[in-house]
């Protein structure tokens, strides 16, 4: 049977972010969380690709206990296993030992066809995991995928998106592909569908599940080092222009601080 | 000259706004309506958008008609339309302790003058067409219900108020309510410094209306407590648009279709308060439960499975939920806090501020004009519990209950 496996990540739900004038730290402004939103597309992508293929599609985050909630979502998309990957060890990583620990999760899972990530996540930017585990796994990989074709054997036919161009590429699998929100609407989820995700089973693994040294990953293994943070300071200015006032006004308003 | 004004209106919500409008029909002075968020941003622009005619407690239809008659007036005023939406609507029964209500509910209407007629299984298998008309006894319908955008009728009212002279400014939050001698309401101070005065401060800050009240020891006979909803996907053959809203008790529930998607109210046995100190300071980043989107629609959905079969199989594209100001005899808070003079208050929505807003905005600014009010303001007075503290526990739990209890829609 084939395999593909879907990487979520938990992220704040809101990116407004101010800076802690004293320790220097991110002040989220709430603790609401959610997936990260190409994410569910990803997971879209495989859960499509499995209605041909009959594929298994297990589930994988790496969080604290509370990401167990983006795995529970997954199952309720519809995933059939999910998989978390939590321990203290794991605190602070960055690209790079993020996609140690997602490489190792891999290869535990074993006999895959196809890795799905979203293109990047919210709070990161920086769209390197997906990109990092294909490397440490040596396996070749489509970024910017805007929609699977189909699948030719061992063959995996896709789009994707370059610049303002659209490639059709050809890759064998094993690979990894980064979906990006191009790929299509999500499905909606359904009670039974969480009915069912609450009665699955979310299997948890640390670092001694994957045969990693817990030294290599972490803050202090991250060879990317954040030296500060700020919020880039640009000279736009909000005016907002819509309370209380009617369209026709907020037209005039706006020509009238335009000229 | 410029800081002074004869009335401050904290709170640009549907009551805030509701009442600056009525204030200033009648001429009321100098009026500043001040907002810490944008204007018709916080629970005014989460609700399910319903305008409920029929009610059964003393007072209330008229305060319903009233906000019917301040739509027609702002209209005109505004040149423009506020897209109220007259589909009617169909209340449902299908137990003895329902049709007791449905009675109830129907005498009501019939004496305020409300149409309303009882109808056939066929006729409610038309009206309905994603309603199980088998599993109803008895349907009574109104055809002159309506909903209305709630953010649209609060912008309404604020814009009704601005062209009528109101000061309108979002975005401007409260620190305190300012009093002189220990008795005199003097204006307010706002976060940034600034201090304006007034002799008549109105607080209608919604769900964080006591959070102001606290510094002067007075305590309003509300907290906020979840209301919530949820919208199917879109599926314009099945939940076709300008069809009766449907108010189920028996399922503790409602349903509306809108754009072709179906909107599902549902109250849970056991309704949830929020202390308002744990309130932030816009609600989009407010945990209401996040888990409660799936919790609550799994506990209500056996409910309303009688007369929506697939309720577990419907794809749901969103859930709403935002805080609702329950008061222990689910009746409204509006008028003079006696311990202050010129402290007023227009809170305590009860899930109602849609249908209800232009006529508790008139009751206030009828009391604060001296004008004779048109519905008993005893029914409302904000003192009529004796002293309360909404940050207690056992008294949240109370209002909870006044949601958890609700009949109707
Ligand atoms: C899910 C849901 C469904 C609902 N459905 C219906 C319905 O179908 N029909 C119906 O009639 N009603 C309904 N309601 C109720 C209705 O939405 C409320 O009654 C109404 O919005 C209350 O208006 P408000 O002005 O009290 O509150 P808000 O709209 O919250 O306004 C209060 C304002 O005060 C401001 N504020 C707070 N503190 C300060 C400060 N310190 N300084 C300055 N400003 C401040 C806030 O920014 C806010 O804008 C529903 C409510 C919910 C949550």
């Amino acid at each position: 049977m084939k395999r593909y496996i879907v990487f979520l990540k938990q992220v704040p739900r809101s990116t407004r972010v101010e800076i802690d004038p004293v320790t220097k730290t991110l002040k989220r402004s709430s603790a609401l969380t959610q997936t990260n939103p190409d994410d569910l597309h990803a997971l879209q992508a495989a859960l499509d690709l499995r209605q041909n293929t009959g594929a298994e599609v297990v589930a994988v985050s790496m969080g604290p206990a509370s990401a167990e909630a983006v795995l529970r979502e997954a199952l309720q998309y519809g995933a059939d296993r999910a998989v978390l990957l939590s321990s203290p060890a794991f605190a602070g990583s960055d690209t790079w030992c993020t996609s140690l620990v997602l490489a190792s999760a891999v290869r535990r899972i074993g006999d895959y066809d196809i890795l799905f990530f979203g293109r990047m996540a919210i709070d990161g930017d920086t769209a390197q995991v997906g990109p990092e585990v294909a490397g440490q796994l040596d396996i070749p990989q489509v970024t910017c995928l805007s929609s699977i074709h189909e699948v030719k054997g061992n063959w995996l036919v896709a789009d994707k998106k370059a610049g303002s161009l659209l490639q059709r590429v050809e890759i064998e699998t094993p690979c990894a592909v980064m979906v990006s929100r191009e790929n299509g609407e999500l499905a909606c989820p359904t009670l039974s569908g969480w009915r069912r995700a609450q009665r699955q089973e979310v299997i948890r693994w640390d670092e001694g599940d994957l045969q990693l040294d817990g030294k290599v990953v972490g803050l202090y293994a991250s060879p990317t080092k954040v030296v500060s943070t700020d919020v880039p300071q640009t000279a736009k200015e909000i005016r907002w222009l819509s309370s209380g006032s009617s369209v026709a006004e907020i037209i005039d308003k706006c020509v009238d601080s335009l000229s | 000259m410029e800081n002074r004004f004869d009335i401050i209106i904290i709170g640009g919500g549907l009551l805030g706004c509701a009442t600056a409008y009525q204030l200033a029909k009648r001429k009321a002075g100098r009026i500043l309506l001040l907002d810490g968020n944008e204007i018709a941003s916080q629970a005014s622009a989460r609700a399910a958008c319903l305008l409920t005619r029929a009610r059964t407690k003393p007072g209330l239809m008229e305060i319903v008609q009233e906000t019917y008659d301040c739509i027609a007036e702002m209209e005109d005023l505004l040149g423009e339309s506020l897209e109220l939406q007259q589909c009617g609507s169909v209340t449902i029964a299908s137990s003895e302790v329902s049709l007791k209500g449905l009675e109830a509910l129907e005498e009501a209407a019939t004496r305020f003058g409300i149409p309303n007629e009882r109808i056939s299984r066929e006729q409610t298998r038309k009206l309905l067409p994603w309603i199980d008309a088998e599993a109803v006894d008895v349907a009574l319908y109104m055809p002159t219900d309506a909903f209305i955008d709630s953010a649209l009728l609060c912008s309404g009212y604020a814009r009704a108020a601005s062209k009528l002279g109101v000061e309108l400014r979002p975005n401007c939050k409260v620190k305190e309510i300012l009093v002189e001698n220990g008795r005199q309401v003097s204006g307010v101070r706002l976060f940034n410094g600034e201090v304006l005065s007034a002799s008549l401060v109105v607080n209608a800050a919604g769900a964080w209306a006591n959070l102001l009240m606290r510094p002067l020891n007075v305590g309003l006979p509300f907290t906020p407590v979840r209301s919530h909803f949820w919208i199917t996907a879109i599926d314009s053959e099945r939940f076709p648009a300008g069809h009766p809203f449907t108010v189920i008790p028996d399922a503790r529930a409602f349903t509306r279709s809108d754009v072709g998607a179906l909107i599902i109210g549902l109250r849970e046995s056991c309704c949830q308060a929020f202390d308002p100190s744990a309130l932030t300071e816009r609600l989009e980043d407010f945990d209401f439960n996040q888990a409660a989107k799936w919790t609550v629609l799994d506990e209500c959905a056996p409910l309303l499975k009688r007369y929506l079969h697939d309720i577990d199989d419907l794809p749901i594209a969103h859930y709403m939920a935002g805080p609702s100001c329950y008061v222990p005899d689910a009746m409204f808070v509006i008028g003079p806090v006696k311990r202050y003079e010129g402290l007023f208050t227009v809170t305590g929505c009860c899930g109602g501020g849609v249908a209800a807003g232009g006529g508790m905005g008139r009751l206030a600014a009828e009391m604060i004009t001296g004008e004779r009010p048109f519905v008993s303001p005893e029914l409302f007075a904000p003192e009529r519990f004796g002293e309360v503290n909404p940050f207690s526990p056992e008294f949240q739990r109370r209002c909870a209950d006044a949601r958890s209890n609700k009949k109707g829609g």
